[in-house]
């Protein structure tokens, strides 16, 4: 069928037929144009919509939601790490303090060389930079806070009530906690949760700049060091729903081949 | 009022009369000209043909690789995120039919049922086999699937959910699918000049372009974030990107990438430019070839040594869209007569 013989038809279509045609063409342009709204930085253009934001944004959310700002406007050029470590009693009730599990390192050791890493691999990585971000907006004060230790069972809304009261924005950073220290917790028990209770965990976040671009020859010799996020010790969170034992199954199958790669020595891989 | 004002207001309303009646032809002629391109044909049926072979593959191997880690990654060895407490973060999981993964997230059985429901799913979606019918049941479960839990995935899975969506709309299993063999043989639904017939031709060649124009949004739009930034402007944020543990997963590799500062430089502002230029360069056939070379090179680049495959599948499988059905035919034409001619040489 060629081309040519069906141009200038549009004239012979039933007009219920070009109506439902140039209706779905004019949606699309709403879409396409609603989309470029919504995906670049923000611009008054987007008050020329009935509604403005309002309008764009209940079109857009939830099934056209998306960011591209991704590695932008700064890629990450420091790296988060996020370590765990327990308090532990055995049967007799005597109680041991573990020593610091990297966790990120754990997970992401599993990514390395492998062409389809998990995307469960980089969640203690993804917590440690919500910890930071949601750290960011705490102030001095509020700092020295985090840093003590909490217990009994009310320990968040008391670390709560004690954040609000300074200035600084603590919603993020509450949010956070809660997260960090229910993984943390799930950590703990695959590591050494056959050793007995876990009766407290202490996670740390520490956040280290990459080296500077025109020391790389160096490589960690120059580059900057670790800038500690300290935080105090905390009751363990379980949270509604979760199944230990298959955390425990694929945290603990990584940490043990993250330890046998660890004992190797240097060189012999 | 003189002579002459007389003769030159007939002058300018001689004008204004041409211009009206340009503009009108003008009108006219693009309204005919874009239903045309709208009901003439089908455009773009192997490069959609491509984006739904591709989609497909790549939740078939989002499922396969997570198959030892899926409770961790997406199931209740996850809920220290809060997920299974209170209502779910997702708003899709709040949502009738996008919430039935979520809600079998208390138990693994039903969980693994649904997971494994899905292998099962992504197989005809890659075969083109009734695509039509499982096309929507497979987009409904897979947007449930992968908003079941905040923690995970990248923004190729909001790309996902959107072009699958358009993709309901159109015909991508015209090409390369077992519905077209079915097709060829038993003949199309409808007449070729009913009115169903040419609103389904005009509603694919509008998927086409909003599958092409979200691309150039994708692209454009994260140019202007990156701009923004000074890492991007002084060219050296991919080494800074590569230098997180997270983003380098093939440190040898990236370690040969980063070692002589003018390949940064050029990955770094290589970005940036065809980020930028890709739409425009789309336009003429010598520049769209770099451009989609370009990005084939520059999400391999991402796919392999920052360990996001799936992210660089799908953006593979909608750049697909921008190569023309002639160039398609032709590379499965090559194929064909190489793969003949080896078969010839095999029986001698």
């Amino acid at each position: 069928m060629d081309e040519q013989s069906r141009r200038r038809t549009s004239a012979r279509k039933p007009v219920w037929v070009r109506g439902v045609i140039w209706g779905a063409a004019l949606f699309t342009a709403w879409h396409v144009f609603a989309t470029l709204l919504w995906v670049f930085p923000y611009t008054p253009v987007r008050d020329a919509i009935p509604g403005g934001n309002k309008t764009l944004t209940s079109y857009m959310i939830p099934m056209f939601g998306q960011s591209w700002s991704v590695f932008a406007p700064q890629p990450a050029r420091s790296e988060l790490r996020l370590s765990v470590r327990a308090v532990v009693a055995d049967e007799s009730g005597f109680e041991r303090e573990t020593e610091w599990v990297d966790a990120d390192r754990v997970e992401l050791a599993t990514t390395t060389y492998n062409l389809f890493p998990s995307y469960g691999a980089v969640f203690a990585e993804k917590l440690a930079h919500t910890h930071n971000s949601g750290y960011y907006y705490l102030d001095a004060t509020q700092r020295e806070i985090v840093k003590q230790d909490f217990q009994g069972t009310d320990w968040l809304s008391d670390l709560k009530s004690e954040l609000q009261t300074s200035t600084g924005n603590s919603f993020n950073y509450l949010a956070s906690e809660e997260n960090i220290t229910a993984y943390s917790t799930q950590v703990a028990k695959a590591v050494w949760g056959d050793e007995g209770t876990i009766v407290r965990i202490q996670y740390l976040v520490t956040d280290r700049l990459v080296t500077p671009f025109e020391d790389r020859k160096h490589g960690e010799l120059l580059r900057p060091d670790a800038y500690e996020l300290t935080t105090g010790w905390r009751p363990p969170i379980v949270r509604e729903g979760q199944d230990e034992a298959a955390f425990a199954a694929t945290f603990g199958r990584w940490y043990a081949k993250y330890e046998a790669e660890l004992a190797q020595p240097e060189g012999a891989q | 009022m003189s002579k002459q004002d007389l003769h030159s207001r007939g002058f300018v309303a001689g004008l204004l009369s041409d211009a009206v009646q340009a503009i009108r032809r003008a009108t006219l002629e693009f309204v005919y000209g874009a239903e045309d391109w709208l009901t003439a044909r089908k455009h773009a049926q192997y490069g959609l043909a491509v984006t739904r072979i591709l989609m497909g593959l790549a939740a078939l191997g989002i499922l396969l690789t997570h198959w030892t880690t899926r409770y961790y990654t997406f199931g209740a060895a996850a809920a220290w995120s809060g997920e299974m407490e209170g209502a779910p973060n997702s708003d899709f999981a709040q949502i009738w039919l996008f919430s039935a993964f979520h809600s079998a997230l208390g138990n693994n059985a039903v969980f693994t049922a649904l997971y494994v429901l899905m292998i099962v799913l992504s197989i005809p979606i890659i075969l083109g086999w009734r695509f039509r019918i499982i096309a929507p049941v497979f987009w409904v479960m897979w947007v449930s699937f992968s908003e079941v839990n905040e923690m995970q995935g990248d923004q190729s899975g909001n790309l996902y959910r959107m072009v699958f969506l358009f993709l309901l709309f159109a015909d991508p299993a015209k090409r390369w699918s077992l519905d077209s063999r079915r097709r060829a043989r038993n003949g199309e639904l409808f007449a070729a000049d009913s009115g169903a017939r040419q609103i389904g031709t005009a509603l694919h060649n509008l998927v086409v372009i909003a599958v092409g124009a979200q691309v150039i949004l994708v692209y454009l739009s994260g140019a202007f974030y990156k701009v923004q930034g000074e890492t991007w402007r002084s060219g050296v944020a991919v080494y800074e990107t590569l230098s997180v543990q997270r983003y380098n997963t093939w440190p040898i590799l990236s370690e040969l990438v980063v070692k002589w500062g003018p390949i940064v430089g050029i990955a770094t502002v290589g970005t940036l430019l065809l980020q930028t230029l890709f739409g425009a360069m789309l336009l003429h056939r010598f520049t769209r070839v770099i451009a989609l070379i370009g990005m084939l090179g520059f999400h391999l680049g991402i796919g392999i040594l920052m360990g996001l495959p799936w992210f660089s599948l799908i953006m593979f499988a909608v750049d697909a869209v921008f190569v023309r059905d002639r160039s398609w035919e032709a590379v499965s034409g090559g194929l064909r007569r190489r793969w003949r001619a080896r078969r010839q040489a095999a029986h001698r």
